[in-house]
């Protein structure tokens, strides 16, 4: 700490009224602070200009040389702070006069005058119908588990990916090299169709893993799948139009689907996925939702008769069939039959997938292949919706596909998730197996367990809320569909050790509750 | 490589396989390890050697017959693991992964009768075009895609004084990403994980203090929404207050942005005059009364006329009596260059009827994309379920 006066020697006695050199006697700067002595400065001389009286615009400041000079600190110090005072226009320069104190000082075009506190009134609002029709009325935290840990406390959640596997690094470091490179033009407003780089790199992708057929003008960025069903959506259907989707089915569905106006129809779902008969009373859908690699919560692969039955029907009635493909990759029986785009051949499917559950949930980026006709419709939709994703984001992903790292990510992802799936079944079986039957399916993240007694659900339910193992009920999905009582388990995001000790959790918790 | 080692009677059963195949360049850049990777896994992928059975040489050996170190064998058989291309067996060595991963990623090639042969088949259909929805027929600005695109062409080269650009290369990239370095590094996967539909609460409680210390906003960190950008902010509201065919006025000349995200939530939208001092409220009894009313008060977009404290107030009186709502864009206020600004209409707002909008596009860069929007009070609840669109 030291205390500094300026003096004012150097100004002529007939200048000093329009010259007066401010003396800044109430800099203290501190060496012990973590705050550099160059930001002390700044904000010490920023809030003296602020205070004090110094808006006449004729108050020159102390020269850089005679300030470090007065408060023992190098000039480059105070070159650094004035230099900054400048920028934000607190000080300003004459030519051979030196530097003033700037009027009007920049925080006149700031603040605004704080108005008189009127006591609030109360009052209602008419919220719009389809709000209304939103179905489960949790908002905002369920999906935040990041708060609680998805380690600490709550455990096998269907449907979240092991993000702590994720290569940070990796992606970190491409992100700074597509910085250098692109600079600036990353930081603008950006095609509403995404980045070029990656619908080309996706259009390879997709082409070779997915036996889609797409070139890269078809894929159209979006922020993640339930942005792809809303766009599409929005460009589809008029408002009551129908929708046909499976029940039970992924809950967002029906919520973006509802949020678009569309009239939901849930379909029933057999062994080979979506059931097409209907009643000629019904009325035609105008879009199809299915997740046809796994069907979203009970794992159904739909069959090959069955793809080339819906395409069919799609054509005859002149809908639109929407194919979530959303984590196709993690297949751990057999090959997987090709995407329903690849074998349409008359331009009626709308594949969409995601990097949620491939890379991780927070990048909010994913891809719709539309048929060429419909293109230009996407992007108008999402032109007027939120313009586009993350440009760094996109650039990032397609070094990050183009260079291997994708392939090689999705490769090791699944070879863990395979262990850990294989590790969850067999620890299940063995600790709960007498009061479960498990519904392996070929891929995905989840697994359904049906109860083997009906009448215990209400217990077992109470229990996994209480004790934070927090499979979702398999009701939870279903809106019309009357099915067994079943609980959806995630296994993808905890390791072998946190599996096994809350499956033991849940099975002691069942013994003590004389389920078990 | 020999195989001396084996019993004859083994040999079947734990041949091991010679990479006779490999060929390392030193001079490339592609590195030594990540070359060795690459040709094994080629070499699996094409060999006959899914009886799991065949065994692969062992690090050591392999490093000796390549010259080359233990690590970088090491390095690649490890990523010929982890991603399933190999597998171990206690006291018996490496052998080849069976199925291969690739079993899993590639789906089956169907015979081409089915689904056509190439480009000019794929689409017969396309006779038929699609029935598009009404609400996208309407919206106006029939060019798609690339208008804001002025990356490739650069403002700079070519293209200039386009309107609403900011000068992005002044914005600090060097600190944004020491912090975004710092921040990783603290909060670590939670910040790759699915998160809050209202938005992170650390930038809340710093967006509700910078509007009440310098918008005269009144609010609490509770009462903010982070949404994508003002387009979200207006789409997201519209969609929430509005049943479709309800009345929005906006500004003309105005924001056509906003123009487009009410036809797009279905809104009838009314375009209303504007004198000096901003939007006219007047109307002939016979015109329906708006449920909202976007304006842009701080300073109009295209006109830039900032509006009067008496309009304000009238608009407020208007928006009370009649029960609607004021959507308040604030989107560049910031960049006033003429005397201190008025409060924001929020700020002089009692009844709760002001939703009031602002966005980083032009303070920061769009690709933050960051906008913000605070829900009027007692609809905050609703506007979260909404946002969940994601």
């Amino acid at each position: 700490m030291q205390r500094v006066g300026i003096s004012n020697k150097k100004s002529p006695l007939k200048k000093r009224r329009r010259r007066a050199i401010i003396a800044f006697e109430m800099i203290r700067l501190d060496r012990a602070s973590s705050e550099p002595l160059h930001q002390q400065l700044y904000r010490q001389i920023r809030d003296e200009l602020r205070s004090g009286s110094f808006s006449d615009g004729a108050s020159r400041l102390p020269s850089s040389r005679a300030l470090a000079a007065d408060l023992g600190i190098s000039r480059l110090t105070v070159n650094l702070a004035f230099s900054k005072l400048h920028a934000e226009g607190y000080l300003r320069s004459k030519a051979k006069s030196g530097t003033f104190a700037a009027y009007p000082l920049p925080d006149t075009f700031l603040s605004a005058d704080k108005p008189v506190a009127h006591p609030a009134t109360e009052s209602s609002f008419r919220i719009s119908d389809r709000v209304r029709a939103l179905p489960d009325h949790r908002v905002g935290q369920q999906f935040d588990l990041g708060a609680t840990g998805a380690g600490a406390g709550i455990s096998l959640v269907p449907s979240i990916p092991a993000v702590d596997e994720f290569p940070t690094g990796v992606w970190e470091r491409l992100r700074t090299q597509v910085l250098a490179k692109k600079g600036a033009h990353l930081l603008r407003y950006a095609s509403n169709r995404g980045d070029a780089d990656l619908r080309k790199a996706l259009a390879a992708y997709l082409c070779d893993f997915r036996a889609a057929r797409c070139h890269a003008d078809q894929i159209v960025i979006v922020g993640g799948m339930q942005q792809a069903m809303l766009i599409t959506a929005t460009a589809l259907l008029n408002p009551g139009e129908p929708a046909w989707i499976e029940d039970p089915c992924y809950q967002q569905t029906t919520r973006v689907l509802t949020l678009a106006g569309a009239k939901i129809v849930p379909r029933p779902l057999d062994d080979q996925g979506i059931v097409i008969a209907r009643s000629r009373k019904e009325p035609l859908p105008k879009l199809i939702y299915v997740t046809p690699s796994h069907q979203f919560p009970l794992g159904v692969t739909m069959s090959f008769p069955r793809r080339t039955a819906l395409l069919d029907f799609a054509r005859a009635h002149n809908a639109f069939v929407f194919e979530d493909d959303y984590d196709a990759e993690f297949r751990f029986t057999g090959p997987p039959l090709p995407s329903l785009q690849g074998i349409d051949n008359s331009g009626r499917v709308i594949y969409a997938g995601t990097m949620s559950k491939i890379l991780c949930p927070s990048l909010r980026l994913g891809y719709i292949v539309a048929p060429e006709p419909l293109v230009d419709s996407l992007i108008k939709v999402r032109s007027a919706m939120d313009q586009h994703s993350s440009p760094i984001d996109q650039a990032t992903l397609a070094r990050f596909i183009t260079e291997g790292f994708f392939l090689s990510h999705i490769k090791r992802m699944r070879k863990i998730y395979s262990e850990r799936r294989d590790f969850f079944i067999k620890q299940f079986n063995k600790l709960l197996g007498d009061r479960f039957t498990l519904q392996v399916p070929e891929a995905g993240l989840n697994i359904v367990a049906w109860l083997k007694r009906e009448e215990d659900f209400p217990m077992i339910r109470r229990i996994t809320l209480d004790i934070g193992v927090r499979p979702s009920t398999l009701s939870f999905f279903c809106i019309q569909a009357r099915l067994k009582p079943a609980f959806v388990f995630g296994f993808a995001a905890w390791t072998p050790a946190q599996i096994r000790e809350s499956l033991v959790k849940l099975a002691s918790s069942l013994g003590r509750a004389g389920i078990l | 490589m020999f195989n001396k080692k084996s019993l004859p009677n083994k040999r079947r059963r734990r041949s091991i396989i010679a990479f006779e195949m490999i060929r390392l360049d030193r001079t490339s850049t592609e590195p030594l390890h990540q070359q060795l990777y690459r040709q094994i896994r080629d070499e699996l992928r094409s060999g006959s050697f899914s009886d799991s059975a065949s065994r692969l040489p062992s690090s050591r050996a392999l490093a000796v017959e390549l010259g080359i170190s233990r690590l970088t064998v090491n390095f690649a058989f490890s990523k010929l693991h982890a991603e399933g291309y190999l597998r171990s067996k206690a006291k018996s060595g490496t052998f080849v992964a069976h199925p291969l991963p690739e079993t899993f990623l590639s789906p089956i090639k169907l015979a081409t009768a089915r689904i056509g042969r190439s480009g000019s088949e794929i689409w017969p259909a396309a006779k038929r075009p699609p029935r598009i929805a009404d609400r996208v027929v309407e919206l106006r600005d029939q060019r798609v895609g690339n208008q804001l695109d002025l990356g490739r062409t650069a403002a700079g080269p070519g293209i200039s004084l386009v309107p609403s650009i900011p000068a992005v290369d002044e914005f600090p990239v060097a600190v944004w990403e020491r912090l975004r370095a710092q921040v990783l590094a603290r909060k670590g996967t939670h910040l790759l994980r699915y998160a809050s539909h209202l938005g992170d609460p650390d930038l809340r409680k710093a967006i509700a203090a910078y509007l009440c210390d310098f918008r005269a906003v009144r609010c609490d960190p509770e009462q903010i929404v982070i949404a994508a950008g003002m387009q979200q902010a207006m789409l997201i509201i519209a969609m929430a207050v509005m049943n479709p065919g309800e009345i929005a006025w906006v500004e003309d000349p105005g924001y056509l942005q906003a123009r487009r995200a009410f036809i797009l939530a279905g809104a009838e939208v009314v375009p209303k005059p504007l004198d000096d001092e901003g939007l006219m409220i007047t109307r002939a009894r016979r015109d329906p009364l708006p449920k909202l009313i976007y304006i842009a008060p701080s300073h109009q977009y295209p006109l830039g006329i900032t509006m009067s404290f008496q309009r304000r107030q009238t608009l407020l009186d208007f928006a009370r009596a009649h029960d609607a709502l004021i959507f308040e864009d604030d989107y560049d206020s910031e960049f006033r260059f003429v005397g201190p600004p008025l409060p924001s209409l929020q700020g002089l707002d009692n009844s709760g009827r002001v939703i009031y909008a602002g966005t980083m596009s032009k303070i920061l860069v769009s690709l933050f994309a960051f906008g913000i929007h605070r829900c009027a009070r007692g609809t905050g609840r609703r506007h979260g379920q909404d946002t969940q669109r994601d």
